[in-house]
């Protein structure tokens, strides 16, 4: 907790005024200030390692019902778990973690996030009316997560192949090449979230973050905020974002005048270009969160989250489509489909058979999909970080069970095959048997189309999550 | 004897005059055009023949009228009234309906003036409402009405198109459901960035020296080139008209 130096009461930091602030008489101090103050009178665990193995002693609160862990700087009590939606005391330890290095402190208020979340929201149109009302919109907190943020450089000389070809009589002829140049390249402050606890999903869709802004971290920056634990190994996505650096270092020479003249491959380029990183930091960045709790159509208990990016103001959520809603939706869009169509077109029985039965094959490719996405989805196989923590590296994470489709999602399809052949065989003149053949294929089109948008909302909300924690010194060795 | 001379000239006057207004079987001289009733299949009576001229009689205000039936046809019933009112009508306003037996197919095509009023979309749905008629071998009644339909197109009238509005209205449903959808995946989650984007975001500064280059190998790789076709296919007359029909 950080006193204040003139009335005692706790100062937090204020977003507006940049600085350390006390409700009660109004001082403002800056937040190194304040943390010179705090170390001079309180006693810390704060050892001087070597390196970068600092430690600093915080307070864990614990869910008791989900085991994710959150950093709390205050005192209050908390009593709302963020990472499952639970309303229930959380449990309060003292621990040493790793002293982040950097910081970015939160420069977007609770009513900035407020209205980016509802500027978001305006576009989800099918979106129900309980993740819009303005009591949900209270529910998000402060909470800085942890990240590594890498820098990395290229400097080497890079060879690679290019080519030309001619045509001479019947003969393509070919020469090779081999191109060198001395390329120096370097890239900062690219950031890869370091919490287990926070989707990757939800990360990528705020991102990015100014790692430029960043500040030498103090923990006064958190007072009055919450602070995601760093769970993750330094050097589980490196390799991603060098990856990443290779290819854009690979499309610029690639671009290269002289490169141009001989169709080189930026595939093969990237090969060739080997990435050192220059540098590693743990920092801190501010998110506003928020989690819901709802239960699915089968009556579990889901999670949502919503996630605004507290530098820049990106705003991401789990959005749910309200099916009753989609449906009103799409008898209006109908109704003005229909008038446009009865003016321009006239199609006959049978070329909307053939459209209706391609369709369907389209949908149960695309409900197939949809169920194996979210087979991934329930096994959290997108999340990298979850999953490595969890279960270790990619060969030891387990087997998600194969999508299933019931009978009731294979029905359409055979039953439009079944139509198909027997109005081959029996080619009747009737139109009405056309019609009849079109109603049931184009009901069974709606069908998979309903059910594309049920299973969509099965990737819009999460299973309860559990986190696997032994508790104590996450950095102890 | 110059009376009896006067009566053989004026006779023969007559006779010519007759002969050159009652024109060959099948063909009577309508309001503004003529109109015609070629038989060939024989599917209708004479009576039939003469009350049919009379449906047909306001449409001639407008355009050549014709009923056309044949038995053997090795063509599409289509092509075959295409050919057929282009041969006898060019391009003049008009319409042909056509009772194809070989094929067992009626349909109807239209040029000119009527071709603005008696769209495809007009011939398949009037085709469309009595083709029944000839399934049951009422070709006269089938006929009858199908002229009646087309002078109420053509008098700017409505006419019941039941079959169009059901596949207007599921083809409507199905789009507006997979518009929607579109609308729930576009705009429902954020941009994510890859680890490319973010990559470019990180950018800080790129220096390349000129390449050297320097050849290496040589290869070669049998690739005949095929002779060129001379010459574009000439761009063929388009034809006009148009028209819609059914099976029975």
């Amino acid at each position: 907790m950080y006193e204040c130096p003139n009335c005692g009461r706790n100062l937090k930091f204020d977003i507006n005024l940049q600085k350390m602030h006390c409700e009660y008489c109004d001082t403002a101090m800056d937040p190194y200030e304040a943390e010179n103050v705090r170390q001079v009178e309180e006693h810390s665990i704060t050892t001087s390692a070597e390196g970068s193995d600092e430690l600093i002693e915080v307070k864990i609160l614990t869910c008791p019902q989900c085991g994710g862990e959150i950093i709390c700087e205050d005192n209050e009590a908390a009593t709302f778990c963020s990472f499952c939606g639970a309303s229930t005391m959380l449990e309060a330890r003292y621990a040493g973690v790793k002293r982040p290095e950097a910081i970015i402190p939160f420069s977007k208020t609770k009513e900035d996030c407020k209205k980016s979340y509802i500027n978001m929201m305006r576009r989800a149109i099918f979106a129900p009316k309980d993740v819009k009302s303005v009591s949900h919109v209270d529910g998000f907190r402060g909470i800085y997560m942890p990240y590594w943020v890498y820098d990395y450089g290229v400097h080497q000389n890079v060879t690679y192949k290019g080519k030309k070809e001619h045509q001479k009589g019947d003969y393509l002829y070919t020469d090779h090449y081999e191109l060198k140049a001395r390329v120096d390249s370097d890239y900062e402050g690219i950031a890869f979230d370091a919490s287990s606890t926070y989707a990757d999903s939800l990360s990528a869709a705020i991102a990015p973050f100014d790692a430029k802004a960043k500040k030498p971290f103090t923990s006064a920056y958190m007072s009055g905020y919450y602070a995601d634990v760093c769970d993750i190994d330094k050097d589980l996505y490196r390799r991603d974002g060098a990856q990443a650096v290779s290819d854009d270092v690979a499309d610029r020479i690639g671009k290269n005048s002289v490169s141009r003249q001989y169709n080189t491959k930026d595939s093969e380029i990237s090969k060739a270009v080997s990435v050192r990183t220059d540098k590693r930091t743990l920092a801190m960045f501010p998110v506003w969160f928020m989690s819901y709790r709802k239960k699915d159509a089968s009556g579990k208990e889901r999670v949502l989250y919503s996630v605004v990016n507290a530098q820049t103001g990106k705003a991401a959520a789990d959005i749910p489509v309200s099916i009753p809603k989609f449906l009103i939706g799409s008898i209006l869009l109908a109704i003005v489909l229909f008038g446009i169509m009865s003016l321009f077109f006239i199609i006959k029985p049978i070329p909307v058979l053939v459209i209706a039965c391609l369709l369907s094959l389209v949908l149960s490719v695309m409900v197939n999909s949809q169920a194996e996405k979210i087979a991934d989805w329930e096994a959290c196989r997108d999340d990298k970080g979850l999953m490595t923590t969890l279960y270790g590296p990619k060969r030891k994470w387990k087997r998600r069970k194969k999508a299933k489709l019931s009978l009731a999602e294979y029905a359409p399809i055979i039953i439009c095959f079944i139509i198909a052949i027997l109005l081959i065989i029996f080619r009747p003149i009737s139109d009405a048997f056309y019609y009849a053949a079109v109603i049931v294929t184009a009901l069974c089109d709606i069908y998979l189309l309903v059910d594309l948008i049920a299973k969509y909302n099965g990737l819009t909300s999460r299973p309860l999550p559990q986190f696997r924690r032994t508790g104590g010194d996450d950095s102890a060795k | 004897m110059r009376n009896k001379f006067v009566v053989a000239i004026l006779t023969l006057f007559m006779s010519f005059v007759v002969f050159s207004l009652r024109v060959e079987a099948g063909e009577r001289q309508g309001i503004n055009y003529p109109m015609y009733i070629e038989d060939d299949a024989d599917l209708l009576t004479g009576e039939e023949e003469e009350k049919l001229f009379d449906d047909m009689l306001p449409i001639s205000e407008y355009g050549y009228v014709c009923l056309k039936t044949i038995d053997n046809n090795s063509t599409l019933t289509s092509w075959y009234a295409r050919d057929f009112y282009h041969s006898k009508f060019g391009s003049e306003s008009g319409t042909v309906f056509l009772i194809d037996i070989d094929n067992r197919n009626i349909w109807i095509f239209s040029d000119g003036w009527i071709y603005s009023k008696v769209t495809t979309g007009k011939a398949s749905s009037i085709t469309d409402n009595f083709y029944k008629l000839s399934t049951d071998e009422k070709y006269y009644e089938c006929a009858k009405k199908s002229f009646g339909q087309i002078l109420q197109v053509i008098n700017g009238e409505k006419i019941a198109e039941p079959m169009k509005h059901i596949s207007n209205a599921l083809i409507s449903v199905i789009l507006a459901l997979i518009i929607n959808y579109f609308i729930v995946i576009k705009f429902s989650k954020a941009h994510s960035l890859t680890a490319l984007e973010m990559a470019r975001r990180g950018f800080a500064g790129f220096e390349m020296s000129t390449p050297t280059v320097v050849k290496t190998k040589t290869t070669k790789k049998y690739n005949p080139q095929s002779s060129s076709s001379g010459g574009s296919s000439g761009g063929g007359g388009g034809s006009s008209g148009g028209g819609g029909g059914h099976s029975f």
